[in-house]
């Protein structure tokens, strides 16, 4: 045989084994949705969802990889057991960075075939994903990214939906008491999707009032000194000041060199991702004067037990304590419309399923008719409905109460 | 004139951890670009020695420094020195070291985890004022810090016997082999020192920033931007292109924006290698054909 038909007879055989290894894969996914539909004849049979975990083990902010996974794990062990459902999880490094994000979702979808996606994590990695999990047409929960394009509501039937609360809800409440007393307002931003999809919110929430941003001063995640953008807004007289950063360890740089520079404006609102890392790095006079907003009483009833099962079960407390709970409250929203499709393979009825859930009840706190066709967000933007936290001097995190009574 | 300071003392930082990518370069023209994680590695490590109370401070510092500067030398002897023995142009060294700090990141997140952690002692907690610009104490240490060790190295070279044997390998490894010097050794000992100083660097600005997995990361592109500004085949290089390395990222900070900071000194990179590559101290190395 001449070398040029080995290598002829070589390809077809490698052809023919890789066309039967698909053959084997597509009937293995016939097997699986056989055993889905058989379920369904019993309304309370074990229902096996193959769930892909993606977030960043590694890279910038791997404490969103933690409460991710860790979170998920106690959704598993609670909602496993109240719905009958066995979660099958294959993990995905993200590393932070939207290519490899977009390289790792592709590969749980296409080859690893789950059917549901959790995460991935940050608002630059779910823009990216986005458009590929919306043509895959499975459900996609979005329990941690904050930038409101994500959730393309235009894109219909869409297959995201959101847990935690999006930038324009969080700025819409904080907007009122940034601007209150007719404070000159600058925003410091993380230079990544979340942080300008933040600038954009304020932007926004300014244009539609009538107000202006003094200054808006963009800084790059692991800066080393942040003394420049302090001193830009000290220029503009930024009395009230907006910071939307993605890595506390950046928040901690920030208000180091607003101490050095006796910058200390009488507000300063954050958001959630001040929970990130922050409170390890700076020190009391740094936070005396910071708040942020909340749609969830962090200390509250329902927070408390979270923090407690999720002690039990990992060992130690969950650093982003609203992380936890929007992904615990993702596991429940998915456990529960599965339960209610009767399977996790028919991916339409699974969303038309989420899509009706007349109650979410998380722990005590009770979401009721959240979502509709055109709207897959948890929460909304009702100042009525948010809570104004800060920290104590030990770190700890204050309640000031509800955002309009304070 | 805050940018200036600010930026001079930032350089400070910069030219330290410069120094060991110069150290290294100069004796066995290898690089090593896992030097964040072993600045991170003793970070962790002065973190661990905290508990031993009844050690000094500056004892808990030296311990540190020596451990992760053997470590060092054990790096250069199994992970560089044989991917990088076929000539000039065998760089495999470059994937060692890129695959070691790959490693040594995913250890370490998975030991130490992902939240960062107070040291708790190597801090400067004053805030010093330099010609009426408020400093952080702490860069203002890491800055002085650079500085005498740019000049202890310098009088070390120049006028000790051991000093000349690191400048025969640097010029000529072959001749100095043939004088007797084994440049293998002269290599893991540069090594040593050079992982030495990132140590030291990883310490003191962990003093600041806080002990985290990412500690060096951030720092490992200015620190090899300013060691190729400077050239890195000069000792007093990395402090000449620290210090401008510095100034400009905070002057286009300072007038442009914070996004505009590293771009500028990376631009400052690009102009240097177009018209001096060899960087603004350096000599220029020729190999005989």
């Amino acid at each position: 045989m001449s070398v040029r038909r080995r290598w002829a007879v070589g390809s077809i055989a490698a052809i023919a084994s890789v066309g039967l290894v698909a053959c084997g894969s597509s009937d293995k996914s016939s097997d699986t949705a056989t055993s889905a539909a058989g379920a369904t004849k019993d309304a309370n049979a074990p229902i096996t969802v193959k769930v892909g975990l993606a977030g960043p083990k590694t890279g910038p902010v791997p404490a969103y990889w933690k409460e991710l996974s860790q979170s998920f794990a106690l959704g598993e062990q609670d909602f496993g057991k109240e719905f009958n459902i066995k979660f099958d999880v294959v993990d995905a490094d993200t590393q932070a960075s939207p290519e490899i994000a977009s390289q790792q979702v592709q590969k749980l979808l296409n080859q690893d075939n789950v059917d549901v996606l959790f995460g991935p994590a940050l608002s630059g990695e779910d823009l990216q994903v986005a458009d590929i999990v919306q043509r895959s047409g499975r459900p996609w929960m979005v329990p941690i990214a904050a930038d409101d394009a994500i959730l393309n509501m235009k894109i219909q039937p869409n297959w995201g939906f959101r847990t935690n609360n999006s930038n324009n809800q969080a700025l819409a409440v904080t907007g009122a008491s940034l601007y209150a007393d007719n404070a000159t307002v600058g925003i410091v931003y993380s230079a990544d999707a979340y942080g300008q999809s933040s600038l954009k919110a304020l932007q926004d929430y300014a244009k539609k009032n009538g107000k202006t941003v003094a200054a808006s001063e963009a800084i790059t995640p692991g800066a080393t000194d942040m003394t420049a953008a302090v001193k830009k807004l000290q220029s503009a007289n930024v009395n009230s000041v907006y910071i939307a950063v993605t890595a506390g360890a950046d928040i901690a740089t920030l208000t180091r060199s607003m101490v050095r520079e006796k910058y200390d404006p009488p507000k300063q609102f954050a958001t959630a991702t001040i929970l990130t890392d922050f409170r390890e790095l700076a020190s009391p006079k740094e936070w005396a004067k910071i708040r942020f907003v909340e749609p969830r009483d962090l200390t509250g009833p329902t927070i408390t037990k979270l923090i407690a099962d999720y002690k039990k079960l990992n060992g130690s407390d969950p650093v982003l304590t609203a992380t936890s709970f929007a992904v615990y409250t993702s596991v429940k929203l998915y456990a529960q419309a599965v339960r209610a499709a009767g399977t996790a393979t028919d991916y339409e009825k699974v969303r038309k399923a989420i899509e009706d859930t007349k109650t979410l009840d998380v722990d005590g706190m009770v979401f009721d008719h959240p979502y509709s066709p055109t709207d897959h967000e948890t929460y909304d933007s009702d100042p009525a409905k948010w809570y104004l936290l800060g920290f104590d001097e030990k770190g700890n995190i204050k309640s000031f109460g509800k955002v309009t009574g304070s | 004139m805050s940018w200036l300071v600010t930026g001079l003392t930032l350089g400070g930082l910069y030219a330290l951890i410069a120094q060991g990518f110069v150290l290294t370069f100069l004796t066995t023209r290898t690089l090593n670009f896992a030097i964040g994680e072993f600045m991170a590695c003793a970070a962790f490590l002065a973190l661990a020695l905290a508990a031993w109370g009844w050690l000094p401070v500056a004892g808990r510092i030296v311990v540190a420094v020596i451990v992760v500067g053997i470590g060092g030398a054990i790096a250069f002897r199994l992970l560089i020195e044989p991917f990088g023995d076929a000539g000039p142009h065998d760089v495999r060294w470059l994937l060692t070291t890129v695959g070691l700090s790959i490693i040594v990141l995913n250890v370490l997140t998975n030991v130490e985890g992902a939240t960062p952690r107070k040291l708790g002692f190597a801090t400067v907690s004053g805030i010093p004022t330099i010609l009426g610009v408020r400093v952080s104490g702490q860069s203002l240490l890491i800055a002085g810090v650079a500085v005498v060790v740019t000049v202890a190295l310098v009088l070390f070279t120049s006028k000790t016997s051991a000093g000349a044997v690191l400048r025969a390998v640097s010029m000529d490894p072959d001749t100095a082999s043939l004088m007797g010097i084994s440049p293998r050794v002269v290599g893991a000992v540069s090594y040593a020192v050079a992982m030495g100083l990132a140590a030291l660097a990883g310490i003191l600005w962990s003093g600041e920033v806080g002990v985290s997995v990412g500690l060096g990361s951030p720092l490992l592109v200015a620190s090899f931007a300013v060691a190729i500004i400077g050239g890195l085949t000069s000792l007093w290089g990395p402090l000449l292109g620290g210090a401008l390395y510095g100034v400009l990222t905070q002057f286009s900070s300072d007038q442009l924006g914070s996004t505009w900071g590293e771009t500028s000194g990376l631009l400052l990179v690009v102009v240097v290698l177009m018209f001096r590559p060899q960087g603004l101290l350096g000599r220029r190395i020729e190999e005989k054909v």
